[in-house]
């Protein structure tokens, strides 16, 4: 993952007992779990919000009150969006409502700012590559069953490496659809001609490498080198 | 070793009463209905499935330390008390641990009351399904239940509605009140919905929540093995349905975990395989942050 830009100012903000502001940096970003980099353009600015316990978050620009680009945080006890600067509002809702009654929150965003002090020094990233985004395993059922050494590495590979999607797909398998899932569809076709099962590693739609039938964890880690 | 003291009282646990299973619709629940109600989707046993006996100890020994079995892919409980739903609420586990096993991204095990970290991790694909979205079809008059073979035919033919409630915002046209039961964090409690209020257009998000192949445990040894692999068994028997989701050892004997849709972990001291099923492979989406497309 990118390293997030910079340090961004927010001009005000409403604080309140249960919620608190944070201003996202770089290494706080990496911290709370954000999927990609913000903000996505140059003159957006960026908001986060955390609380003391995941619930749900809805942001809306004001007062167009359409709905801002955002993602969850902190596993799921904040929230991070970004758009124009100006006026939003956030709701949240607590966990162990039976009637959803959210805190509202009414934040105003400047414009993203270069960082007045250089960001902390953040350690190398733990991705193997930055081009790796995709690790499967392709089996028939009848011929295969997912090796478990080779299900455990999958599984850790998505817990650590955020933004490579690490899962297994028997060939049969479609979408709500009916057609292969879009998703699968290299991985499907490189597996078949290599021979099932497989493991195909991808870089977005690019084949960087198959391993024929691997079994052992050690196999799999040592395809995304 | 997987071994831990069980306390005797969540061992065999029999209810009061029936809470939708009663016994003139558990004797249709043959393996030869089973197979008929899911149609295209019922398949035989993979033999690539078959551990040896000598085996299953190590295996679950293994399972245990690295996160691999069915209850590991489960992160919800669901609470139907005191609907008769619960052979949608087995089948619901069954088929959100076959969904999050295939993107083997492990979010479990279920805390009672919690909202788990993880599933709102963005490599998580957690995707809560409605039980009423099935009982609803099963059993139109709500009360008296529904039997295995019927929410299972349901489930193969038109698939699942989200849960109101979604531990990540997927943006689901079409939604459904999980339960009319008590529910919890991560349910929704909601009135009677019939079939014909659903929302409209619904088919079109349920099509994406369908199992695709279904495979039918005909023997302890297919019953275990299954569950070594990862898989979440649902089962009909004494008035309740229930999906064992982990074997566990108290002493030397073999217990069958099953998350209950009462927010508590029971277990059974037999492998009910008469008229049980699990679901081998399920819908997958084209992009697993977009579920239904």
């Amino acid at each position: 993952m990118r390293p997030l830009a910079r340090v961004l100012s927010i001009r005000s903000i409403v604080a309140a007992a249960a919620l608190t502001l944070a201003v996202v940096t770089s290494a706080d970003a990496q911290k709370l779990g954000v999927a990609r980099s913000y903000p996505s353009a140059a003159n957006l600015a960026v908001g986060a919000l955390v609380s003391d316990q995941p619930g749900g978050w809805l942001v809306f620009a004001v007062p167009s009150m359409l709905p801002a680009v955002s993602e969850p945080i902190n596993a799921g006890a904040g929230v991070v969006w970004e758009g124009k600067p100006g006026k939003y509002l956030v709701l949240y809702f607590p966990p162990g409502q039976q009637f959803p009654q959210p805190e509202v929150r009414v934040v105003v965003l400047g414009v993203a700012t270069p960082p007045e002090e250089p960001d902390e020094p953040t350690d190398p990233p733990e991705e193997p590559t930055d081009k790796v985004t995709q690790v499967t395993y392709v089996y028939e059922k009848d011929e295969t069953a997912v090796p478990r050494e080779v299900a455990k590495a999958l599984g850790d590979i998505n817990a650590k490496y955020l933004g490579v999607v690490a899962s297994e797909f028997e060939d049969d398998t479609t979408a709500g659809g009916g057609s292969v899932p879009a998703q699968y569809r290299v991985a499907l076709a490189e597996a078949r001609k290599a021979g099932l099962p497989a493991l195909i590693v991808q870089a977005g739609a690019k084949v960087v490498k198959v391993v024929k039938a691997p079994t052992t964890e050690a196999q799999v880690m040592e395809a995304l080198r | 070793m997987t071994t831990k003291a069980i306390d005797p009282k969540l061992i065999d646990v029999t209810l009061s009463e029936h809470d939708g299973y009663p016994e003139e619709l558990a004797r249709l629940d043959t393996d030869e209905a089973l197979w008929d109600a899911c149609g295209v989707a019922s398949t035989d046993f993979p033999q690539s499935l078959w551990i040896p006996e000598n085996e299953w100890r190590e295996r679950a020994d293994y399972n245990d330390k690295n996160g691999l079995w069915a209850i590991n892919y489960l992160d919800r409980f669901t609470n139907q008390n005191p609907t008769h739903e619960c052979t949608c609420h087995a089948l619901r586990a069954v088929a959100e641990a076959a969904w999050n096993r295939q993107r083997r991204f492990a979010i479990g095990p279920p805390v009672a009351g919690q909202r788990l970290p993880a599933s709102t991790a963005p490599q998580s694909a957690s995707v809560w399904f409605s039980c009423l979205s099935i009982y609803a079809e099963a059993n139109p008059r709500e009360r008296g239940g529904a039997n295995v073979q019927q929410v299972c035919r349901i489930a193969c033919e038109r698939g699942f509605l989200p849960d109101k409630i979604q531990p990540r915002e997927y943006g689901f046209a079409h939604l459904l009140q999980g339960t009319c039961g008590k529910g919890g964090i991560n349910q929704s409690s909601g009135a009677w919905p019939a079939v014909a209020k659903f929302p409209d257009g619904w088919r079109e998000t349920a099509k994406h929540f369908r199992p695709l192949e279904v495979i039918y445990p005909r023997s302890r040894e297919q019953f275990v093995c299954c569950l070594l692999h990862g898989l979440a068994i649902g089962i009909g028997r004494k008035g309740h349905s229930v999906p064992i989701c982990r074997i566990v050892y108290d002493g030397g004997r073999m217990l069958f975990e099953y998350p209950d849709s009462y927010d508590v972990i029971r277990y059974d001291s037999q492998p009910y395989y008469s008229g049980s099923y699990s679901i081998l492979s399920f819908t997958t989406p084209d992009d697993w942050s977009k579920p239904a497309g």
